[in-house]
Formats: structure tokens, sequence, C-alpha cells
């Protein structure tokens, strides 16, 4: 089980400890960053392939200006990078041992948090479909609650089944300790 | 003339990067769930954004634009 005792989220309360942070799988991320992958080697390989086909321009005074295209087209590439981490590293499900927490986040200006009590939680299930998602195990989860949102959506993650069971624990450690105070 | 809009545009373009830069520090600052991972990605981010910026703008002022343009144009 990692430790989370460093981590901390806005909204976190008294007494409230993470239990499991979730991200998308990474595979799902990979394709947009296959772009960036590529936007790379283009720049790698403008310094390769300019020199073998235009000699000329190294010597003459638009290689300056070749320096500068490649520079900012960098400068793209970075910032295209740290968007996509962005969208990736900050849209996450937390599950702390009160509640789930759910904080989408869609590019820079676009961040939704919701959040599900333990209690409320009715019936959990996993999704996990087609090839390369059963073999790197990955999918769904789907919290089916009693609230105005009846359904709660972990998407694309990793492990489902653990997660599921992870839930399925926190649940019964909640019931039992209901049943004890409802007993004193 | 063109040397002038060709500033203009290139105005327009670093702005938009300080700006996207100015919004991605933010959300790291903001919303990071390590403290640890906030200081070092912000690191990394500020020194590279930076960098390449400087470097570019030096690209920049370096062209000789009008030079440029009149081998473009014969």
């Amino acid at each position: 089980m990692p430790n989370y005792e460093k981590f901390h989220f806005s909204g976190q309360k008294a007494n409230e400890q993470i239990i499991l942070m979730v991200r998308r799988h990474w595979f799902n991320i990979l394709e947009q960053f296959f772009i960036v992958f590529l936007m790379i080697l283009l720049l790698l390989g403008s310094w390769i392939i300019l020199p073998l086909f235009f000699p000329g321009v190294i010597a003459s005074s638009l290689n300056v200006l070749f320096n500068f295209l490649r520079n900012l087209f960098g400068m793209f590439v970075w910032i295209t990078f740290f968007l996509i981490w962005i969208d990736y590293y900050f849209d996450v499900w937390i599950i702390t041992n009160k509640r789930v927490v759910n904080i989408e986040q869609k590019g820079l200006f676009n961040r939704q948090v919701s959040e599900l009590e333990l209690a409320r939680i009715q019936d959990i299930t996993t999704e996990v479909t087609g090839v390369i998602p059963t073999m790197l195990n990955y999918g769904d989860v789907f919290i089916q609650t009693a609230g105005e949102n009846p359904r709660f959506i972990f998407r694309q993650v990793s492990d489902p089944y653990g997660i599921k069971d992870t839930l399925m624990n926190l649940q019964k450690k909640r019931n039992r300790e209901e049943a004890k105070n409802s007993r004193i | 003339m063109i040397q002038s809009v060709i500033t203009i545009l290139y105005g327009i373009i670093v702005l938009s990067y300080v700006l996207v830069s100015l919004f991605i520090i933010y959300h790291i600052f903001n919303y990071s769930f390590n403290s640890g991972f906030k200081f070092f990605s912000l690191l990394i981010f500020t020194l590279v954004s930076a960098s390449l910026l400087i470097t570019n703008l030096m690209f920049f002022w370096a062209i000789n634009w009008s030079e440029i343009f009149s081998k473009i144009i014969t």
C-alpha cells in the first residue's frame, strides 16, 4: 500500500487520511505524449537533416533564422508537454477513510471537484473491455450511489479490481464501526 | 514596415508563452498534492521555460530581417 502521509489536497478535513490516489492509466496518456515525442524527433531531425541537404544554409545568415525557428518550436513542444502533463497529473481520484474525491482537470481553465461519502455507496462495478486494457489491467470503476448524482465513475484507471476491493473494505470497516458505536 | 509587423507578431507569441507559463506555474503551485514534488517541478519548469525564452529573444534580435527579406525578394 503506498504511503500518502506527505500528500495533501485542498479541502482535506481534519483526521481525514488518504488511502489511495488514482490517476488514469499511463497508456491512456501515451497517445498524447506520442505527439510530443514526434515533435521532439522532428526538432532533433532538423539538426541532422538540414545541414545534409542544405549545407549552404549553415554558413549563411539564414542559420540564425533557422536556430530561432527551432528554438520557437522547442518552446511550443515544452509548453505542450506541460499542458498534457497537468491534464494528467491533476486529474485524480482520491480515496480517503471518509469519502471519495474526484478532481477533474480539463486543460488549464476547467477544474471540477466532486465528492462522495463512503456511506452513500450502494454498489461498485468494474469494467475492463478490450485487449490492451485486459493485458495492462486498466478500466472503469462505477460506483452506484443513493444521492443526486447516481453514478460516480473512475475512468480508465489502473487496477480497477484493486480499487473496488479497497472501497469495499473501507465500507465494511465503516459499517463495523457504525454498528459498534450504535451498540454503545 | 515588415520588420514592425514581425516584431508585433513575435510580441504576441512571447506574451502568450509567458501567460501560459504563468498559468502552469499557478496550477503547480496551488494544486500539487506533495510539496517536494511541487518545488521540484516548479524549479524545472521555470528554469527551462526562462532559458528557452531568453535564448529565443537573443536569436530574434540577432536576425537581420531586412537582409533576409531582400534575399527572399531577389
